[in-house]
């Protein structure tokens, strides 16, 4: 029976806790059932004693130490596990229908195809949910996952590849094949809130070397930063109401604490003069508020969601 | 009149360029570039770190290209060879590597 190895690297475990939901309500059945044996692996890149086990029923940790540091490679040395497919799939990324990803392994049956990639990043492969041939990956120099940055010399000008980009391109110039679904067929069945583990990890780098008010002043530098903020009060609605616990605490207790909470988002929205930014910002939450609802009736659960760019 | 400029910890600057008469003390630079100067606190993210020292604070996910690399916490970043360096590596060899 061939085994797949569903792999995630994680550093917040009530993020993983809704991962992990997802994944074991969706995916494994639904690779169980065409024949697969599945198993599935967290990384965790910080936290660790903070993933309770009985909150993770069937899953595989492991933790940084030599050889797998952090995130990064992590993707490389778990590919040298005992499997024969490989499944990434990031911690904010959820695959809302096992059936439909399970039915594209069917296209393992051509030798030439090396991966599927379920989620695109501007139109191109990406490891945000990517299905792997395991050997084909291998068959590559290490690291194969890592990114890199291509002439660096032209910075900030030069080419930064994504983890896996370099992988597909190589594939690719030995003629292998990634299946890349379109964007369009991805948003049907999947939900994703990109940035949302980014924010918390840079809330605490940039609070503990320069300071909290630094990083308040960062979010409203970058918008992403206030879409991630926003997709992290959309998750802590989602996990409140699943879970009846608060969301992405802060040292001191606060919920969203650890992203932005919602009065200091709110705050933050205030900041955001520019007309055209606050039409794509409220478009994005908008597309994250589809998908959080989405994800909330799979659950059979209402959500209350806080307004926070319904007055501007 | 000294020529030197100390940004302190409490400060932001993104996309700046500061040059050999620079001391950081705190201050936190995205995607900045550091020709020169003493790194002795704060963060760099997403810059290039041409020349000087790097002597305390946080490294992420930027180019290492030159320079001394003293002590401070390296998150992860880039070579001169554009190649990735993960969590925990050791800059200090990073800057001995041939150009």
């Amino acid at each position: 029976m061939p085994r797949l190895l569903i792999a995630s690297p994680h550093r917040y475990p009530d993020l993983a806790r809704l991962w992990h939901r997802v994944v074991m309500h969706e995916l494994v059945p639904a690779f169980e059932r065409i024949g697969l044996d599945v198993e599935v692996n967290i990384f965790c890149d910080a936290n660790a004693d903070q993933f309770l086990p009985h909150w993770f029923p069937r899953v595989v940790f492991t933790r940084a130490g030599p050889g797998m540091r952090d995130f990064m490679e992590f993707y490389d040395a778990t590919l040298h596990d005992p499997c024969d497919f490989l499944f990434f799939l990031d911690a904010d990324t959820f695959v809302l229908d096992g059936e439909w990803a399970a039915s594209y392994f069917a296209g393992f049956v051509t030798p030439s195809v090396a991966a599927v990639s379920y989620v695109p990043r501007k139109g191109t492969p990406a490891i945000f949910a990517l299905l792997c041939r395991a050997a084909d990956y291998r068959s590559l120099p290490a690291p194969a996952f890592g990114c890199r940055y291509e002439f660096p010399e032209n910075w900030p000008h030069g080419v930064n590849l994504q983890p896996g980009e370099f992988a597909t391109r190589e594939l690719t110039n030995r003629g292998k094949t990634i299946i890349n679904l379109a964007a369009e067929e991805s948003s049907r069945y999947t939900a994703n809130f990109r940035g949302t583990t980014g924010l918390r990890t840079s809330r605490e780098h940039t609070t503990r070397a320069a300071g909290e008010q630094v990083f308040l002043q960062s979010v409203v530098e970058y918008p992403a930063y206030l879409i991630a903020a926003y997709d992290n009060v959309l998750l802590g609605c989602l996990y409140d109401s699943l879970f009846h616990e608060p969301f992405a605490l802060d040292a001191a207790g606060r919920p969203l604490g650890g992203s932005l909470t919602v009065d200091e988002l709110r705050q933050a929205l205030q900041e955001v003069r520019d007309a055209t930014e606050l039409a794509v910002l409220r478009q994005r939450f908008q597309q994250s508020e589809r998908n959080i609802l989405r994800m909330a009736a799979h659950e059979g659960v209402q959500l209350s969601i806080p307004s926070l760019l319904d007055h501007r | 009149m000294s020529d030197v400029l100390v940004l302190r910890r409490g400060e932001i600057h993104v996309r700046k360029t500061f040059g050999p008469g620079t001391v950081n003390r705190g201050a936190a630079l995205f995607e900045c570039e550091w020709d020169g100067g003493r790194f002795e606190a704060g963060l760099f993210t997403g810059g290039m770190f041409r020349s000087g020292q790097f002597v305390g604070g946080i490294f992420l996910g930027g180019i290492f290209w030159g320079g001394m690399w003293v002590s401070g916490t390296w998150e992860g970043g880039f070579d001169r060879n554009g190649l990735y360096h993960s969590r925990g590596d050791s800059p200090a060899i990073l800057s001995q590597m041939p150009r």
